[in-house]
C-alpha cells in the first residue's frame, strides 16, 4: 500500500506552496512516524483530519492511514456548524487541524508536539466497533441535514489510486498542483495517484483566480492541472489560451458534466499547445474516478463519460437486466473501487461491505457500438454545483416547509435555478439569501425567479421541462 | 461616475452596501472568494465595455487594485 511504502515515498517531493519549500522522505519521514505514534490506539478508532491543501495535513492523512485508524477528512473552510455537526454525529476520538483552531465540547487538546498541528482527544471512552476495511470517510454533500459519509477501505483507495496513475500515465518525474479541497474525493485522488508514483505535489490553497496560484504553477514547472466544471468556465474567462505554461502536460476534468462546447474549446487548445486534456467521470461512492476519454478518442467522442478505468466495469441496467449499446438505463459500475457502504451515523462504521463491489450510480445513460458511455440525465434529481452534489428535492421541500410557499427547482448545471409562486418580487432576494446562508453557496451561483403560478403538466405535478424553459429564455 | 460605475459592479456581486465598498475592500473578504471574483469581472467587463488581459483578471486583488488596472484601460477615476 502506498502509504506505508518506503520503495515508493522515498522519491516522493511535497513542497508547501507558502514558503516554497520541498520536503524529502528523510524530511517527512520523521515526522510521520512522530504523528503515527500520537494516534495509534489499541482498538481501531476515528480520526478526524479538518485538512487544508498544506504538507502537515497530508502527513496527517499518511499518519492516519498506516495506524489502521479510519480517517474523516473534512475541509478546513466548512462553515462551522456543519463541522460540529459532523462531529457529534461521528464522535471521533481524534480530531486533528492543520489550519484551524476549533476547540470541540468533550475534547481535550494534547499539547502542540509538532509547530502548526493541533491533536484534541475525545475525553471519554464510546464502545462500538469499527469495520476492520475502513480506510477514509469522505462526505458527500456540503448541504446541513444529515450529513452522509461514504465509507471507502483500504483497498478502494490503493486501486483507485493505481488505476488513475496507469491510464494517466503519471511518472515519477511529474508535479501535481493542488487545485481542488484534499477532502473532496477528486483532489484527493490527484494527491494519492501522485504519492503512489513517488512524483511531486505542491500544496497549496490558493485558487485559480488569484496570480500566486499561477506564480506557482510556472516557477515550479507542474505538469497538470485538475478541475471541475466552474474552474473550466473560470480559465475560459481568464483566456487560458493566451496563457504560456511550457511545464503542462494534460488537464483533467470531473466532478460534473462540462458542456460539449466548453471541451471543444480546451480540446482545440490542447492540441494548439501540445498538452493532453482529458474528460472523466466518477462518484465519491467509487472513491473517484470510474471512466475517462483516452486523449486520442476526445475529438470522436465529444460529450462522452469515456470508459471504464482499468479494472472497472461498466453496465447500463433496468431494474435488474442489462441493456444493449444505445439504449438508456442505469448506469452501474463494478469495479474494486466500489464503496464498502454508506454511514449515516457512528453505528454505522461497524457495517461491513454492503455493496460488494457494484454500484448503482443513480445516473441515467447509454454506452454506444464503441463502448463510450454517455450520462443523459440522473435517476433522483441531483445536481453538482462547484462539485458539490445538492439535492433538489430536499432543497424545494427545505424551503416549502419554511416558506409556506410553491418552489420548483429543475435541474440546471452549476447554478442553482429556484422558482418561487409570489407576486412579491422582494422573494426573489430573500429565497436567495436563505439558500445562499443554509447551503453555503455564494449567492451569485443562485437565481431566483418570481412568477404567479408554477406550471404544472395534466397530471398536476410540477412541469420542470417547462420550469427550465423559463430560466433559459432568462439568461438569453 | 466611473467610480459609481465599478462599485456598483462590486456591490452587486457581493451583495454589499456602496459603504462596504471601499479601498480596502480585498479578495478573500466579505464573500470575495473565486467564484464572485470572476463575477465581478465580467461585471466589470460589461459595463465597461472592455476585454481584461489575463494578468489583470488575476491581479485585480482588491478595490484599490481594480482601480489601478482600469486606468490603464483609460479608465479615469
Amino acid at each position: 500500500m502506498f502509504w506505508s511504502n518506503s520503495e515508493i515515498l522515498k522519491n516522493l517531493r511535497l513542497i508547501e506552496g507558502k514558503t516554497q519549500k520541498t520536503y524529502l522522505f528523510n524530511d517527512f519521514e520523521p515526522l510521520i512516524s512522530l504523528i503515527l505514534e500520537k494516534i495509534s490506539i489499541k482498538k481501531k478508532s476515528v480520526i478526524a483530519l479538518i485538512c487544508d491543501n498544506s504538507y502537515l495535513s497530508v502527513l496527517s492523512y499518511l499518519a492516519a492511514l498506516r495506524s489502521g485508524n479510519a480517517v474523516l477528512l473534512l475541509n478546513y473552510s466548512t462553515d462551522e456548524q456543519l463541522l460540529r455537526e459532523l462531529i457529534s454525529t461521528y464522535t471521533p476520538e481524534l480530531i486533528i487541524q492543520t489550519n484551524t483552531s476549533y476547540q470541540f465540547d468533550n475534547y481535550q487538546l494534547d499539547y502542540n508536539f509538532i509547530d502548526g498541528l493541533s491533536l484534541q482527544k475525545l475525553n471519554f471512552e464510546i464502545n462500538s466497533e469499527i469495520y476492520p476495511d475502513t480506510a477514509v470517510l469522505l462526505s458527500t454533500s456540503g448541504t446541513t441535514g444529515s450529513p452522509k459519509l461514504v465509507r471507502l477501505s483500504y483497498k478502494n483507495v490503493q486501486s483507485n489510486a493505481e488505476s488513475i496513475a496507469e491510464y494517466l500515465k503519471i511518472e515519477e518525474s511529474e508535479t501535481a498542483i493542488t487545485s481542488l479541497p484534499m477532502s473532496y474525493s477528486y483532489g484527493l485522488s490527484v494527491i494519492n495517484s501522485h504519492i503512489l508514483k513517488g512524483a511531486s505535489i505542491v500544496l497549496t490553497n490558493e485558487t485559480i483566480a488569484q496570480k500566486s496560484f499561477w506564480d506557482l504553477f510556472k516557477e515550479l514547472s507542474c505538469t497538470s492541472y485538475a478541475g471541475v466544471p466552474y474552474n473550466y468556465f473560470m480559465l475560459e474567462r481568464l483566456r487560458f489560451e493566451r496563457m504560456n505554461l511550457p511545464s503542462l502536460k494534460y488537464m483533467t476534468q470531473a466532478g460534473g458534466k462540462l458542456a460539449p462546447e466548453k471541451i471543444k474549446h480546451f480540446y482545440e487548445i490542447s492540441k494548439a499547445k501540445n498538452f493532453k486534456f482529458f474528460v472523466m467521470y466518477g462518484q465519491t461512492e467509487a472513491t473517484a474516478r470510474i471512466s475517462y476519454v483516452p486523449y486520442e478518442k476526445l475529438g470522436e467522442k465529444i460529450g462522452s463519460a469515456g470508459i471504464p478505468i482499468p479494472g472497472g466495469r461498466i453496465s447500463i441496467m433496468d431494474e435488474d437486466s442489462i441493456l444493449p449499446a444505445g439504449e438508456n438505463g442505469e448506469v452501474v459500475y463494478s469495479g474494486p473501487n466500489v464503496m464498502l457502504g454508506y454511514a449515516e451515523k457512528r453505528e454505522d462504521l461497524a457495517k461491513g461491505d454492503e455493496l460488494k463491489g457494484v454500484l448503482r450510480t443513480g445516473d441515467i445513460g447509454y454506452l454506444d457500438n464503441d463502448g463510450f458511455l454517455f450520462i443523459t440525465g440522473r435517476l433522483k434529481r441531483f445536481i453538482k454545483v462547484l462539485g458539490q452534489r445538492v439535492n433538489l428535492d430536499e432543497v424545494e421541500k427545505f424551503l416549502e416547509a419554511h416558506l409556506s410557499l410553491q418552489v420548483a427547482l429543475p435541474v440546471s448545471d452549476d447554478e442553482i435555478h429556484i422558482l418561487i409562486e409570489s407576486k412579491n418580487k422582494k422573494d426573489e432576494e430573500l429565497v436567495t439569501k436563505i439558500v445562499s446562508e443554509t447551503y453555503g453557496f455564494h449567492h451569485s451561483l443562485i437565481v431566483t425567479k418570481c412568477i404567479e403560478q408554477i406550471p404544472v403538466n395534466s397530471s398536476g405535478k410540477k412541469d420542470y421541462p417547462s420550469i427550465t424553459k423559463i430560466f433559459a429564455n432568462e439568461r438569453n | 461616475m466611473n467610480i459609481e460605475k465599478l462599485s456598483s459592479a462590486f456591490s452587486n456581486v457581493l451583495g454589499l452596501n456602496g459603504d462596504k465598498i471601499t479601498d480596502d475592500l480585498s479578495y478573500g473578504s466579505l464573500g470575495w472568494d473565486s467564484v464572485a471574483h470572476m463575477k465581478i469581472i465580467a461585471a466589470i467587463e460589461d459595463s465597461f465595455d472592455i476585454m481584461l488581459e489575463t494578468e489583470d483578471v488575476i491581479d485585480m486583488s482588491s478595490f484599490k487594485k481594480a482601480k489601478e488596472i482600469l486606468t490603464k484601460y483609460g479608465i479615469a477615476f
